[in-house]
């Protein structure tokens, strides 16, 4: 067959976006099937999906050729290919170049930038009438590595063609080669090929016309047709150029980076000096034993697998962020080590917790570490800036995320090329939700009234199921940084990103490890700065700093109001699940609150852990242990897993898994219900528990709970890093209620709750505000002392919505001018005059709501008369707005109000009619029917209940929950969407939570129907 | 003066959903919902909110976009029947102002008139009317929900109107709605000059409304159109003797396009005969024309063309749509360049003797070949600029099927031998007219080539087309 054999040379993938109709590994396993030497996959200024390609090639055992196609300005169109690892380095060069020149997503190259090639192959893609003069720019190019493509595609006019670039190739001696342009890995993919070019147009297919292919040709064609329509030579052309591509991407050899290292040491050296003396500052009176041998131990492991420069890469970023005063913490597994701890990377004690090291870093794994370290959301850029800054654009850049499509996206898409009308797609994409999957398309259609039998909509869910899962763009990694100390651009193309200042490469988080590089995820955590602005607010009441080193540790009183669920705002325990939960689990000690963040996940309470942990801490169930291994994985949660490193333990020391073999076991556990993975596991685990004698009923809830996990699953280092926020912004909540919600305040958007929660929470806590004012009030929210030396928060102008930062720099130049200004010509626009005056920021100066808006409303004199002549005219007599008038004015303006709360002025009505405050619910008992209303602050459904929606009701006293189950969530859903609700329903009390079981839903105006039918009913009774 | 106002608040649903509907109906505007029905509304949506919001609540809504130029169309006809009662007409956003204090005694009273008026305009349609002094007073009137007509009450009522009723911007309203104000009579309070600072707009327009300002308003005028009749003297057979009637009415067309600076494309020439039904001439031409004399070589070429079934007893000519004349440069020495006009004038006397025989041909966008191009109105210029392989001249639509002989096509009985090919066409899924072909230049002994193609589905032979 070699004789005969052939290699595709020309074929683009999914990655070259909006023109490859076939995913990378498709093409691989399609390429495989129908016998061919070797595939180059050959995107068009891109090298996205060649990992992808890598991998499956590797399984499938074909030669894959790394290339790209390239379209200069001025239309001369060519193939390389990567001969070898310095082609492949100059590819990587000129893609980036020329990607770098252009706006994200684009890219220019014009016929200067052709330099440095000498490692690739070029073949010439001739136009439709073929350019004598690019052929001679080419072959002065290229010399002997040029070659002319020649690509039958049966679109007329073929013979033709093909005998004018055989006269062309004898007459400048370069030879032919056969290819196929392939788009698609088979023929049936031209309706999505072409469905692609009417999305990338912009029109709808029927008019594409002559921008669609006139036929489906551009596949992976079997040999026996190809040898029908090329000569022999042409063919055996494409073998001679596969044979001399040698480079696999194997080849790729990753050095990290080492600028910190002082001179004369080498990293090992290092890393012990750094570890020893961070060991000594952690425990002054001396490193325990326990610990010393844990560090000694880690330090071999890491010497051995030669990762000392990916810890000292983390050090020396957390050392620059700590010395900009920038709050930081690591986590996964690898940076709750004790040379971690000792490195100042983390702050959880290890001899306060058992974390498995080997999971992160392992002998049998040559893959590098994984340290996650989190920044204070508001100061992340400065960290990344100073990567790009310290190591340079060519050395450093974020990793890509790849935008694929998702069912209501391709559904979008896919309508519209298909030329259906606008109405038609927003009835569509909304019955559509985000966890939808497309075979769910039927059944949403039809629900929604579409009539699925027509054959427009036929096509359309047949193109949305292959579509969903495509590469739309590349968008940027949330916080994945690449470093290197090699130049980048020799291992991967970089390109720019939408933000400015940002380059990204394209690869994504997955091909970095299938390739071994290094990524450290810098992320951005709100909780970082909420406790940084605390830490600075609470240190000016009492004049001194404060910082980690001041919070207590373990505390009786802030566990106290952890148990009673008093946590709104307090991270991660916050959220509507967890409060229910913190009753129940009381946690008292630190373990309890890591076990606390992990248990409250989708994968525990999927796997059923949830209520076996409560009732066995609750002493109602004993607990029991098959054998003295497991007992001692699973003795700290007792015999529950609720971490992914018992999950594996487990399978090590129950199953017989070795350690590698555990670890394919995770991966394929996030990925169970994309991959199906997950049945060779199961036969594996349970034959495996079954021979070492555990019963058949224990190894299957075993399964079902590992299952359960999916990629929710929480590892206990990482809880760890959450829980010991947790408890610092919990202790910081009890200690300094004032200055933990002005850092909330000026933190936000951040967290599970919006303002007027924050501010009713503290309210309760007996935090006094003061409204925000014009003269008074900063951008952020401050701390004030009233007359008697107590601290009120002063509400910040970021809390005015509408009001720009640029239109408070303003106002602040104006209170510059001392208190002789004339605030009625403050110099801000017409717009941020109206929200001020809206937001009462002048009830202080200009009295009520309508005076200001009167005051403000005039136009600004020209600047002249500012000075000279202040226009007196007379303010008319306005109204004062009713109070609850100026409730809803202040909750437009500002999302919350001091003066009351908007069902406030209604409880009078609410009450004849038998509604219960959220106060008056503590009164009523379990079982008991209730009648509550209220405004609806979040409305949640999640994917995992099925269909059951959360709705957390607020009034004038306080939170309500009510639980909506589906049935009743789609009877009444008109009411269910406003934004003032009554509910009637069941009271369900546990450890004091309270929910409220909907039975009916009602909207606000049903309080007029209920009153009268209320008073007519009461007038009945009453007449004899 | 007295001022009618009508208000067809209904308007935008009534156009795009005609009859009353028993479903859910919303009329849409740039991504908005632009009014409602009963149904609608009682489910809860509202005009001015996002589609997407109104599907949420009620997913069975029936949506059509809002016909911006049926309504147009619709207000000018009920503008255009208002004439019987009225020289003053005016269209007002959705609404017909009337003045009807000078035709009041000749109706009967203001009553009376008032009463003939909405029978004859507003009994089929949601309308609500009121009059005052003033057109924009009666306007805020009916806007503000009252019907009936007020005389020395109108201050009264106007003062307390809510502030929705003036036709102002949505913002300036937001503004009025931010000093507190809910009624024109709580604004009127408000001292004038601060108020003529803060919104210049306002105290004008209460003068106005007041009747203390003058209110000049665009007065509605009929589209002009032209239908003239001559009854002939005698009954005539021929051209020669409907020149003189058909020449003296193209002259007076002419004058009266000339007075408006309009032009026509088409015209209409009705015949009456003594018994069988009238015969009616429609001719179209290929540029407007002004010019009697050349329409009446039009006209003359259109007759000749024609079989009357009996003598002509009158002419009528009439023209339906007229457009605005677009002048063109004369030229300086005649026969240079701007034939334009000469094509055009073939073209004209082209279709006037063949009548709808004569089409022009397009290219269009398309890979399948029956679908490659198209009629065209004559006159018209093809926009494509698809390039085209080797096609034949004479092509058959729809392909003849051939038959096999020895495995090979034939035709007429003759083998056809392929030649240069395949050309293959996959393409049209997405409408239905999916194809898969292979097409072939074939040539039979003599050396006549065809266009061959076989149909990839079921293996079968047609012929698509002959090269000249």
């Amino acid at each position: 067959m070699t004789g005969r054999g052939y290699a595709e040379l020309h074929c683009i993938s999914s990655f070259t976006f909006l023109r490859g109709a076939s995913h990378p590994e498709e093409l691989v396993a399609e390429a495989s099937r129908l016998g061919y030497a070797a595939l180059a996959i050959t995107d068009e200024c891109s090298l996205c999906g060649i990992v992808r390609a890598h991998q499956a090639a590797r399984t499938h055992a074909l030669k894959l050729i790394i290339g790209s196609e390239f379209r200069l300005e001025g239309g001369l169109r060519f193939v390389l290919l990567a001969q070898n690892r310095e082609g492949y380095g100059q590819l990587c060069a000129l893609i980036t170049q020329g990607r770098r020149a252009a706006a994200k997503g684009d890219y220019r190259l014009c016929r200067e930038d052709l330099k440095n090639l000498s490692g690739c192959l070029a073949l010439w893609l001739p136009a439709d009438v073929p350019d004598v003069e690019e052929l001679r720019f080419m072959k002065r190019q290229f010399g002997d590595a040029l070659w002319v493509l020649v690509e039958r595609l049966l679109n007329g006019g073929d013979e033709r063609r093909l005998s004018l670039l055989q006269n062309l190739g004898h007459e400048y001696d370069i030879p032919l080669v056969a290819s196929s342009d392939v788009h698609m890995h088979v023929p049936d993919r031209r309706t999505l090929q072409d469905t692609l070019t009417a999305i990338r147009l912009g029109i709808p297919v029927g008019s594409a016309g002559a921008s669609l292919h006139s036929n489906g040709e551009r596949h992976l064609r079997p040999l026996l047709r190809l040898q029908a329509l090329y000569e022999d030579a042409l063919l055996a052309q494409t073998v001679v150029i596969a044979n001399r591509c040698r480079f696999s991407l194997d080849e790729l050899r990753y050095e990290y980076p080492g600028e910190w290292l002082p001179e004369g040491l080498t990293a090992r050296e290092y890393l012990c000096f750094l570890t020893e003396e961070g060991a000594r500052r952690r425990w002054s009176e001396g490193v325990p034993v326990r610990v010393s041998t844990l560090i000694a131990h880690e330090l071999e492991v890491i010497a051995e697998l030669g990762y000392e420069a990916y810890f000292l890469t983390v050090h020396d970023i957390v050392a620059f962020a700590r010395a900009r005063g920038i709050l930081c913490q690591g986590r996964g597994s690898a940076a709750n080590s004790a040379v971690c701890y000792c490195l100042g990377i983390t702050e959880v004690d290890p001899s306060r917790i058992d974390v498995l090291f080997e999971r992160f870093i392992s002998r049998e794994r040559n893959e590098p570490p994984d340290i996650d370290v989190d920044f204070e959301h508001e100061r992340r850029e400065e960290v990344i800036q100073y990567l790009f800054e310290k190591y340079g654009r060519d050395r450093a850049a974020m990793t890509a995320s790849v935008i694929t499509y998702r069912t209501r996206s391709a559904v979008r898409d896919v309508a519209k090329a298909l030329g259906i009308e606008m109405e038609l797609i927003v009835r569509m994409a909304r019955s559509v939700s985000w966890w939808d999957e497309p075979t769910d398309l039927f059944r949403r259609f039809k629900q929604a009234g579409i009539s699925v039998s027509h054959p427009v909509v036929d096509r359309l869910i047949r193109l949305v199921q292959i579509l969903v899962g495509f590469p739309r763009h590349l968008s940027q990694h949330a916080g994945g940084v690449v470093l290197s100390a090699t130049p980048l651009t020799r291992m991967v193309p970089i390109e720019n990103a939408a933000m400015a200042g940002r380059t990204v490469i394209q690869w994504d988080k997955n091909d970095l490890d299938a390739v071994g590089l290094l990524k450290i995820d810098c992320l951005a955590l709100g909780i970082l700065t909420v406790i940084r602005k605390t830490f600075a607010l609470a240190g000016t009441m009492e004049g001194r700093t404060l910082s980690f080193s001041n919070v207590l540790p373990e505390e009786a009183d802030v566990y106290a109001m952890i148990q009673k669920a008093d946590t709104v705002g307090v991270f991660q325990i916050e959220s509507r699940a967890q409060m229910a939960m913190l009753p129940r689990l009381k946690p008292a000690i630190f373990y309890d609150l890591v076990i606390q963040i992990a248990i409250v996940r989708p994968g525990p309470i999927q796997g059923e852990m949830v209520h076996p942990y409560l009732r066995r801490r609750a002493g109602l169930e004993p607990v029991h242990y098959p054998s003295p291994e497991v007992r001692q994985v699973l003795e700290r949660t007792l015999g529950v897993p609720i971490f992914q490193e018992q999950v594996i333990k487990l399978a090590v020391v129950a199953a017989g898994f070795s350690s590698g073999e555990a670890d394919r076991l995770r991966r394929s556990m996030a990925a169970w219900h994309r991959n199906g993975m997950m049945g060779h596991f199961e036969r594996r685990l349970i034959d495996g528990m079954r021979r070492r004698g555990y019963p058949a009923a224990y190894a299957q809830q075993i399964f079902r709970q590992i299952r359960g996990f999916g990629e929710y699953g929480f590892p206990e280092s990482h809880a760890a890093s959450f829980a010991l926020l947790a408890y610092v912004s919990a202790w910081l909540k009890h200690h300094y209620p004032q200055a933990y919600v002005c850092a909330l305040l000026n933190s936000q958007p951040m967290g599970f709750y919006a303002p007027a929660q924050l501010i009713q929470d503290a309210r309760q806590h007996g935090v006094r505000f003061l409204p925000v004012d014009v003269v008074r009030s900063e951008w952020d929210s401050v701390l004030e002392q009233d007359g008697r030396g107590c601290f009120c928060v002063r509400l910040g102008l970021r809390e005015v919505k509408g009001l720009g930062r640029e239109g408070f720099e303003r106002i602040r130049q104006h209170r510059l001018g001392g208190a002789g200004v004339s605030w009625e010509n403050l110099p801000v626009s017409m717009h941020d005059r109206r929200c001020l005056a809206e937001a009462g920021a002048f009830e202080g100066l200009l009295g009520h709501r309508r005076q200001a808006h009167w005051c403000l409303q005039r136009p600004l004199p020209p600047p002249l008369w500012r000075i000279t002549a202040p226009l007196y005219e007379g303010i008319p007599l306005l109204k004062r707005p009713r109070l609850p008038e100026e409730v809803i004015a202040d909750y437009r303006q500002l999302g919350f109000s001091l003066r009351g709360h908007p069902i406030g002025p209604w409880r009078p009505r609410l009450r004849c009619a038998g509604v219960v405050s959220a106060a008056g619910l503590r009164a009523c008992a379990s079982g008991e029917h209730v009648v509550v209303a209220g405004l609806v602050v979040i409305r949640q459904r999640p994917a995992t209940a099925s269909g059951v929606v959360f709705v957390t009701l607020e009034d004038e006293t306080g939170p309500v929950n009510v639980v909506v189950w589906g049935g009743i969530a789609e009877r009444d859903r008109t009411a269910l969407l406003q934004n003032r609700l009554i509910v009637s329903g069941r009271l369900q009390r546990e450890a004091r939570i309270v929910h409220v079981i909907a039975k009916r839903l009602a909207s606000w105006d049903a309080l007029f129907r209920y009153s009268e039918a209320q008073a007519s009913c009461r007038l009945r009774a009453e007449s004899p | 003066m007295y001022w009618l106002c009508l208000y067809f608040h209904a308007v935008p649903l009534e156009t795009c959903f005609p009859g009353s509907a028993r479903v859910p109906c919303a009329v849409a505007e740039g991504g908005y919902v632009a009014a409602v029905n009963d149904i609608a509304a009682k489910a809860g949506i509202r005009a001015g909110g996002t589609l997407e919001s109104a599907l949420a609540v009620s997913p069975a809504l029936q949506i059509r976009p809002r016909d911006r130029s049926r309504e147009v169309a619709w207000l000018h006809e009920r503008a255009a029947r208002a004439f019987s009662f009225t020289s003053m007409v005016s269209i007002s956003g959705t609404s017909l102002l009337l003045e009807i204090g000078g035709s009041e005694r000749l109706f009967g009273g203001r009553r009376c008139l008032v009463e003939q008026i909405s029978q004859a305009l507003a009994s089929d349609t949601a309308c609500r009317h009121a009059g005052a002094p003033t057109a924009l007073g009666a306007l805020c009137l009916a806007r503000g929900g009252f019907t009936g007509c007020t005389t020395s009450d109108f201050r009264q009522r106007f003062a307390a109107l809510a502030i929705t009723a003036l036709p102002l911007p949505r913002a300036t309203l937001q503004r009025l709605g931010d000093l507190g104000m809910r009624q024109v009579g709580d604004c009127l309070r408000l001292p004038r000059e601060g108020l003529r600072r803060r919104f210049p707009e306002l105290p004008d327009l209460f003068d106005r409304a007041h009747g203390t300002r003058l209110d000049p308003l665009p007065l509605y005028a009929p589209v002009p159109r032209f239908e003239e009749r001559i009854d002939l003297p005698s009954a005539v057979w021929t051209w020669t003797g409907l020149q003189p009637a058909v020449d003296h009415l193209l002259c007076r067309l002419e004058t009266a396009l000339r007075r408006c600076a309009h032009a026509v494309d088409c015209l209409e020439l009705e015949l009456s005969h003594r018994h069988a039904a009238p015969t009616s001439l429609k001719l179209q031409f290929a540029r407007p024309h002004t010019g009697a004399r050349m329409l009446s070589l039009l006209c003359q070429e259109r007759l000749q063309a024609e079989q009357l079934p009996e003598a002509v007893e009158s002419v009528v000519l009439r023209t339906t749509v007229l457009r605005p004349m677009e002048g063109s440069n004369g030229q300086l020495f005649p026969g240079g360049p701007g034939q334009e006009g000469v094509e055009g004038d073939l073209l004209d006397h082209l279709q006037a003797r063949l009548r709808d025989r004569i089409h022009g041909l397009a290219r269009t966008d398309d890979h399948r070949p029956e679908r490659a191009f198209r009629n065209l109105t004559p006159g018209m210029k093809s926009l494509s600029e698809m390039p085209i392989s080797v096609r034949p001249l004479w092509f058959l639509h729809p392909a003849q099927r051939l038959s096999l002989r020895h495995k090979q096509p034939s035709y007429q009985g003759r083998p056809l031998y392929l030649g240069a090919g395949p050309e293959r066409i996959e393409s049209g899924w997405w409408d239905g007219g999916d194809i898969a072909r292979d097409y072939f230049i074939a040539h039979d002994r003599s050396g006549a080539r065809f266009w061959i193609f076989n149909d990839l589905r079921n293996g079968q032979w047609f012929l698509q087309g002959i090269f000249a």
